[in-house]
């Protein structure tokens, strides 16, 4: 197995699939963005960055999801761009 | 030995040496458990003389011209454990069974019991196996026959009934069966070895690699059915924490009628966007509606299937909270006080020779269920029964006899959920009228009411305490009658995230994936739970169960593969029912082992590194009391301090600024109750010692306190 020492932004776990995500903040980051498009159509107008805030706001979100999103804003990271 | 428990062995074992010498030879008869033996003490014969060999009580009795003497075990008095006395060899593969006493030194009163059976069995010209009629009784009772009494095959006989009524028993000791019932026994023993294979390789290789990276080593472990469930509960967790919410808006309107007001909900329970749930309400409000149509609709309810442990298990929780270990500890109780049928059943059918109207006619005799017995006495008695079948024991139902004052609470409340339910089999069908209600408001709007009413109780008249159907009234509204809504309310709501197991539903996963036993998956929860792999009722894995999977998965996925265990359970279930297959499954469980092993210590240090980060993690997590009230930004933990050793609570943010701190008790476990104090707002913590938990506020300098 090809050793990988890079480490998740957000908990330090070791990435494997993504360069600054562990495999779970990754899941997360690829629901959040795949769920962009519905919040969008829900709301009207609805930014990448208001969006964001409303999934750190909600708790029905998961905890990962919400690093995620904190992250995102914090580092001003676009979806797709992350 | 003292003097007393000297005179009263030596009086014990002058009578059986002097029965040794008669000519006569008695039955001895083995049992799972002390309150077992004497209920079958006192079925067989009415004259029963109860003494003690070396603090066991053994029970005599005479049944027509044959004696029988009847002694108890405590559970399983033989285990399987390694003949390699080094704890850090694997892979292990030979094993023999040892008395429970060598293999824990805890257990030592098992010695004495099997000294006294040993006793016993010299001068027994019989044995039956009376231990409960299933997998484990039957190994338990073997391993007693063969270790213990050096039982000669010829001489064995089996004991079957489902409850511990004098009748039943009397009636299995009339047609005992002849010789060992070999299918359990092997199926019971071939479970043992393999579990503990599995469980005793795996769990030394994990050990090992953490010891490869850390001096500072604790239990750790994995099992066969406990790798895939904890997998379940890690998996749901994994759903949760990456879940993200979906908005969407609920319409209703408060409406006014003629006869009175009521809410209406708008017809599409779900509306997508924000434009649309405020259109509804802006061309709604205030206008007049018009009842557009009134549905009905006759629904039949069929009573539930009789119980067996499981259903009985989730039933308990959902109603009283039972985890489902203790349901089935109270149910064992019950079991023994003849009150119910054997309780570790699979099975959903009640055969008619339990003879469902004496049952019925004896439980009548009690005043409660005075009432229910009467109605069914009446009608012709058809169980309605599920599909699983255990062909050991019937489903679990109540003997009819009367419970004694002495049975507690709990007891009570679940004794009174299996007889209702035993009554509730026999009820008939219960109809419901549904009924929907439809008002238009122009051409485009609809909004509904919905409602019910009971026609027929049909079972629900036993169940009804029990069963969550509660039926709404419509408004009394005919079909063209003008209403006028009057009020439109829109509610944001979010998709709910994914529920958290509980003990019911993990039990009913398990069920559903054919994982463990009836008799094994409480016992693997719970230990889950002491492995410090899982917490809290709403089931969470800590950080230590995340990373057990997560190394399982990334190594040697196979362990947790809930396909392969269940295919081992289905390969368990042919050899209980007679297929000879016993070496096959061992040998592919040597195989499987081997490879597994092999996996993991390739990549050793990976896996000791990440056990360390998770021990650590754990740690961590554990000792974290709650928010800090001083900074709001930090934790309040527990701490050590390195020179002393004196632990106190101090806050994460130290660093930053932050002084709070206070001392804490030096003795005792600590636990956190997740609460915090209502004056100054730090963690409650109840701390349990030596003597009773005591409940406090971790702020030393707390007003309440002054």
């Amino acid at each position: 197995m090809k050793k990988n020492n890079k480490i998740c932004a957000i908990c330090k776990r070791k990435v494997e699939k993504h360069d600054n995500f562990c495999n779970y903040h990754f899941l997360a980051l690829l629901n959040i963005e795949k769920n962009f498009q519905t919040w969008k159509d829900a709301y009207e107008n609805l930014n990448w960055k208001e969006y964001l805030e409303k999934l750190i706001k909600n708790e029905e979100n998961g905890i990962w999801v919400q690093e995620v999103a904190k992250y995102l804003i914090t580092e001003k990271m676009e979806g797709s761009n992350v | 030995m003292n003097k007393t428990l000297y005179k009263e062995y030596y009086k014990d074992f002058t009578y059986l040496t002097k029965k040794a010498n008669s000519v006569s030879k008695y039955t001895l008869v083995i049992c799972e458990k002390a309150d077992a033996a004497k209920r079958i003490a006192n079925a067989l014969g009415e004259k029963v003389t109860t003494f003690n060999i070396l603090n066991s009580p053994v029970h005599r009795v005479k049944r027509g011209s044959e004696e029988y003497i009847i002694c108890s075990a405590v559970g399983h008095l033989y285990n399987l454990g390694t003949t390699r006395e080094k704890r850090d060899v694997f892979p292990i593969f030979d094993l023999t069974w040892y008395p429970l006493n060598v293999l824990e030194k805890r257990k030592n009163y098992i010695s004495n019991k099997i000294k006294a059976i040993l006793t016993l069995s010299n001068n027994a010209g019989k044995f039956v196996n009376a231990c409960d009629y299933d997998v484990e009784g039957s190994v338990i009772g073997h391993n007693i026959l063969r270790y213990g009494c050096k039982a000669e095959s010829s001489k064995v006989f089996r004991a079957k009934f489902s409850t511990l009524t004098k009748e039943e028993v009397s009636n299995a000791f009339d047609h005992l069966k002849v010789g060992v019932d070999f299918s359990l026994v092997r199926a019971g023993v071939t479970r043992h070895i393999i579990d503990y294979i599995w469980g005793i390789n795996l769990s030394r290789v994990l050990l090992s690699a953490l010891q490869h990276s850390t001096n500072n080593v604790r239990a750790i472990s994995t099992g066969r059915v406990q790798g895939p469930t904890l997998k379940f509960i890690v998996d749901r967790e994994i759903e949760i924490r990456s879940f993200v919410t979906k908005p969407y808006w609920t319409v209703k309107a408060f409406v006014n009628s003629s006869n009175g007001k009521f809410y209406a909900e708008y017809l599409k329970d779900k509306i997508d966007t924000q434009s649309e749930a405020l259109l509804i309400k802006e061309e709604n409000e205030g206008k007049e509606g018009v009842v557009d149509q009134l549905r009905k609709m006759t629904v039949q309810i069929v009573p539930p299937t009789p119980f067996n442990i499981g259903d009985l298990q989730k039933d308990a929780f959902r109603l009283f909270g039972f985890s489902p270990s203790l349901t089935l500890s109270i149910a064992e109780r019950l079991y023994l006080n003849a009150l119910i049928s054997y309780p570790r059943t699979n099975s959903q059918k009640l055969p008619a020779s339990i003879n469902y109207f004496k049952i019925i006619k004896e439980l009548g005799r009690q005043t409660e269920y005075q009432k229910e017995a009467a109605i069914l006495m009446k009608t012709k008695l058809v169980p309605k029964e599920g599909e699983k079948y255990d062909p050991a024991h019937p489903s679990i139902y109540p003997t009819g006899e009367i419970p004694p004052i002495e049975i507690d609470g709990r007891q009570k409340k679940l004794y009174d959920l299996i007889v209702r339910r035993f009554f509730s089999v026999f009820g008939d069908n219960a109809f419901k009228e549904r009924m929907q209600l439809s008002i238009k408001v122009g051409n485009k709007y609809f909004w509904k009411v919905s409602g019910g009413r009971n026609l027929y109780l049909g079972w629900l008249v036993f169940y009804e305490k029990y069963s969550e159907r509660e039926e709404r009234a419509l408004p009394p509204l005919e079909v063209g009658d003008k209403v006028l809504i009057e009020n439109v309310i829109v509610n944001e709501k979010f998709n709910k995230r994914p529920p958290r197991y509980n003990y019911g539903s993990l039990l009913e996963k398990m069920e559903e994936e054919n994982l463990g036993t009836k008799s094994t998956r409480a016992e693997i929860i719970e230990t889950l739970y002491k492995r410090g792999y899982i917490m809290g009722d709403s089931i969470t894995p800590t950080n230590l169960g995340f990373q057990i999977i997560q190394i399982l998965s990334r190594y040697s996925n196979k362990i947790i593969s809930t396909e392969l265990t269940r295919d081992l359970e289905r390969k368990l279930e042919d050899i209980e029912n007679g297929n000879d297959i016993f070496n096959e499954v061992l040998e592919d469980t040597f195989y499987f082992t081997l490879q597994a092993i092999n996996d993991l210590m390739l990549n050793i240090e990976d896996v000791g590194q990440d056990l360390e980060q998770a021990l650590r993690e754990t740690f961590y997590e554990k000792s974290i009391l709650g928010k800090c009230p001083q900074c709001k930004d930090g934790n309040l933990i527990i701490i050590r301090n390195k020179n002393n050793g004196k632990r106190f609570i101090g806050c994460t943010n130290y660093k930053n600024g932050c002084r709070a701190s206070s001392p804490l008790p030096q003795s005792g476990v600590i636990q956190n109750t997740g609460k915090t104090c209502s004056t100054c707002g730090w963690p409650i913590i109840i701390v349990k010692g030596k003597r009773r938990p005591w409940k406090l506020c971790t702020n030393i300098k707390c007003n309440r306190k002054k």
